[in-house]
């Protein structure tokens, strides 16, 4: 410092003072030389790694957990929608059930047959556990929206009348009115279905015998 | 992380960092709660500033402390140390050297002295002449032209040699 305090003095004032003024620097210099002990820096040092290599070794663990909780609850939720497909109107998780019939449903509309079969088993249970009447009621008007489907499959309503049979056998009066009106219904949509496929094969049968006399003609 | 080249940077700087606050405050207590601060803040971005560090960044995380030191007395908030204490920092075990500082009569006159001095003129004698940085080093931490750096330094000599010969 004394080389190059004492050039830069010189450059404002004379030798003399600027020797003065170097002594005054000097002798600060020398009062101020405070040095804390080795002992403080020691613990200071020391407490300092500690806290960093804690926090560095929580890390590992703390992914760990956090990816041993998103697991957890992923299982929880595939349980808990596994689960919920069980479920009839009233109870807490049909809801999700209904959800994730929509998104299957979306991704493959032939899941839509599955669902009118769905909805003829919860009559028959929402019967077999004596549930509230408007409750069938409910989902009688659920299932008959769902048949409404026009591409369905008949051999999944075949399959969903025969659960309704079942409910009607074990339902009580009032109760089996309403499943046979829907029955009835089913009964005759089919009917006219069955009708309208006859009679269009029997106008297919007609336009081929025309060409056939015409090309004989 | 490297601890080594962290512990030798703390040695060779912790005193000097002590220094700067102290002479600037005539604190000894906070002087050493600010230096555990300056050095706790320095080792938690170590890897980032390693590469590029230089002297004026803990002398700048110094100043800014005491910065935020004086806004909080002003306010009258609580003082630096209780975060250190949050931190896992226990007050310092300095107290010998806090003891033999205050008893120290020449330490006593430098105080005094550095005391009448402006508070600019004050800055550039603790860094220059007390923690023996260069103008340039000055200049960097102050945020003043070197040539500035001079013109005070001059001045803050010509104020102290009039105090020690009133003495």
């Amino acid at each position: 410092m004394n080389e190059d305090l004492l050039n830069e003095l010189l450059k404002k004032t004379s030798q003399k003072e600027a020797e003065e003024l170097l002594e005054v620097a000097n002798k600060i210099s020398a009062v101020s030389k405070i040095e804390r002990s080795d002992l403080a820096k020691k613990t200071f040092l020391k407490k300092l790694f500690l806290q960093k290599d804690e926090k560095q070794s929580f890390l590992p663990y703390q992914i760990f957990i956090s990816a041993g909780l998103m697991a957890l609850l992923l299982f929880i939720g595939f349980a808990t929608i596994v689960n919920a497909q069980k479920s009839i109107p009233g109870e807490s998780f049909y809801p999700l059930k209904l959800a994730s019939e929509n998104v299957i449903t979306s991704i493959n509309p032939k899941f839509k047959d599955e669902v009118i079969v769905r909805r003829s088993e919860e009559i028959k249970k929402i019967v077999e556990q004596k549930k509230d009447s408007n409750l069938l009621k409910e989902t009688i008007k659920e299932y008959k929206k769902e048949l409404e489907y026009e591409e369905r499959d008949e051999v999944k309503v075949e399959e969903s009348r025969k659960n309704l049979e079942q409910a009607k056998e074990k339902s009580s009066d009032e109760d089996k009115k309403e499943i046979e009106s829907v029955l009835e219904q089913t009964g005759h949509k089919e009917e006219e279905q069955k009708n309208e496929k006859v009679k269009g094969e029997r106008i297919r049968e007609e336009n081929h015998q025309e060409k056939n006399d015409g090309e004989k003609d | 992380m490297s601890h080594e080249d962290f512990e030798q940077v703390y040695l060779q700087y912790s005193d000097k960092i002590f220094r700067f606050v102290y002479f600037k405050t005539n604190n000894a207590c906070l002087a050493e709660d600010i230096t555990s601060e300056v050095f706790i803040r320095a080792w938690k971005n170590w890897e980032k500033f390693k590469p590029d560090y230089t002297k004026a960044w803990f002398y700048k995380i110094a100043n800014n402390l005491l910065i935020d030191h004086w806004r909080r007395q002003k306010n009258k908030k609580d003082v630096s140390l209780e975060k250190i204490v949050d931190d896992g920092f226990e007050p310092s075990n300095n107290e010998d050297l806090i003891e033999k500082i205050s008893k120290d009569e020449k330490i006593k006159k430098l105080n005094k002295a550095l005391e009448s001095l402006p508070e600019n003129l004050r800055e550039v004698a603790i860094l220059r002449f007390i923690n023996e940085l260069s103008a340039k080093e000055v200049s960097e931490i102050l945020n003043l032209s070197e040539v500035n750096v001079r013109v005070l330094q001059h001045r803050a000599l010509l104020k102290l040699k009039e105090v020690f010969k009133n003495e």
